[in-house]
């Protein structure tokens, strides 16, 4: 351990319970970052004292309207940082073992918590939309890709008939069985074409991407029944991208996104996405 | 899943964070009372505490990814958020005064002591049973410190104590509680079982 480390460790207790100095607070959670113990430690104690909040009480009337009030109309842009993928929330298949992120993750219990329950008018009327947070899973983990059925294959060949058949570098032809996914970004320019044919086979055709860095490339990620992963990696100059789904699970293939990474990609994207589509 | 009842929390985070308002009004359902209670508790005041349960579910609902299932519940979790927010509103200049007033008000009530601020709680059996083994200084720096929204400098200062000895004894005191409360039973982070 640190001798910064010690230092701080005998304020862990007090900066859990907000109690510190605001220079203190800012400190301790540089440390926290860098310090895996520590923030163990912090999270122990909010624990703790999450019991000695006062539970017994009712929520407020009237605070859940105005909060869902508040909520967005519309979807706001996809997001790409983390979020778990739950247990509770992942796809029946056993050869679809959903992940959130890379690391460990307890198991989720279905076991709601005990407590007064609030009021809370219903939203059947308020009609939710769909997209998705971005979890990303990059070629590192290639292993956790194949077994979700994704894998990047070799289609250059058929990929070069796509390019050719292409009437416009926005465009890529496709009958109408196949799904298709405009990708659309904050410059109307920019953009991309991803196609699934019913095989399984991807297809993503972008245009007027900026040159990304010397250390850095265009990542293209799926969501296929919430569980996001990275479909590969490419610079502005490859025009199209190849991709494979499970035939099987293409109607589980809810949205596409490109973002901008360090070479040679990650694992967990935590940028916003140069463009990004969903499903219609 | 359709049923969000049966939900984990995490999993009603995840949902969250594809947008599903049911799943926000599910996770109100379940923790907007503790928040609420606790805000209140620290604000004494209903309308405060109202927009800070306000506030930490609109944050919740807009940056979800906040919430790490690995390092606690999200009951946990969201009163974190409430009790930072509160400290935060109950320490600037407009609160002060009406800060020293319901010290002021707390202080002439008899028996006021931690083990009567988690009496009601659901699972307040054990739980005060926990607390009634903590030391009496642990115990009362923890009260000033958590549910009083002082800082351990204060806490120092209107205990007349010296300043280590009380950041040591919040810390100490955490330590012992979470050590009695597995103890008598309790299930800490229970959503994540």
């Amino acid at each position: 351990m640190s001798e910064f480390h010690d230092d701080f460790s005998d304020l862990l207790g007090a900066y859990a319970l907000d109690a510190v100095e605001p220079d203190e607070r800012d400190e301790i959670e540089a440390h926290l970052h860098t310090c895996p113990w520590c923030a163990a430690e912090v999270a122990e104690h909010r624990e703790v004292a999450a019991f000695l909040s006062h539970s017994g009480t009712d929520a407020p009337a009237g605070v859940w309207d105005r909060i869902a009030a508040e909520l967005s109309p519309a979807a706001p842009p996809m997001r790409l940082t983390l979020s778990p993928v739950g247990e509770a929330d992942r796809p029946a298949s056993p050869e679809a073992p959903a992940l959130g992120r890379i690391g460990d993750r307890p198991p989720e219990p279905a076991a709601p918590e005990a407590g007064p329950i609030a009021p809370v008018t219903s939203l059947a009327d308020r009609r939710s939309f769909r997209t998705r947070t971005l979890v990303a899973m990059a070629s590192a983990a290639a292993v956790l890709v194949a077994a979700l059925g994704f894998a990047a294959v070799d289609q250059a060949r058929e990929a070069e008939q796509w390019r050719e058949r292409a009437t416009a570098p926005t465009t890529v032809p496709s009958n109408p069985d196949d799904l298709s996914v405009q990708l659309t970004g904050a410059d109307d320019d920019m953009g991309a074409t991803a196609v699934v044919t019913d095989s399984g086979r991807g297809y993503l055709v972008s245009h007027d991407l900026p040159t990304p860095g010397d250390d850095e490339l265009y990542q293209l990620w799926g969501v296929v029944d919430g569980v996001v992963l990275s479909l590969g990696t490419f610079d502005d100059e490859t025009d199209v991208v190849n991709f494979q789904i499970d035939p099987k699970r293409i109607d589980g293939v809810e949205a596409f996104a490109v973002s901008k990474e360090r070479m040679p990609g990650v694992v967990v994207s935590e940028v916003a996405p140069v463009i990004a589509g969903e499903v219609a | 899943m359709s049923n969000l009842g049966e939900m984990s929390d995490a999993g009603l985070v995840v949902a969250i964070s594809r947008y599903n308002q049911d799943a926000l009004a599910e996770a109100y359902r379940r923790h907007a009372g503790a928040v609420f209670g606790l805000s209140r508790r620290l604000l004494a005041e209903v309308s405060l505490a109202e927009e800070i349960v306000q506030e930490v579910f609109l944050r919740l609902w807009n940056d979800p990814d906040k919430f790490d299932p690995g390092r606690g519940s999200l009951r946990s979790y969201l009163l974190a958020q409430c009790h930072g927010r509160s400290v935060d509103l109950l320490r600037s200049e407009s609160s002060r005064r009406r800060r020293e007033e319901r010290d002021l008000r707390r202080t002439a009530e008899s028996g006021y002591d931690l083990e009567r601020e988690v009496w009601d709680l659901t699972v307040a059996d054990h739980v005060r049973e926990a607390i009634a083994k903590l030391p009496e200084s642990e115990r009362e720096a923890i009260r000033l410190a958590y549910l009083g929204g002082h800082t351990y400098r204060e806490v120092a200062a209107l205990l007349g104590e010296p300043e280590g000895t009380v950041k040591s004894r919040i810390r100490s005191g955490l330590k012992h509680l979470r050590t009695e409360l597995v103890a008598v039973g309790a299930t800490l982070g229970e959503d994540l079982s």
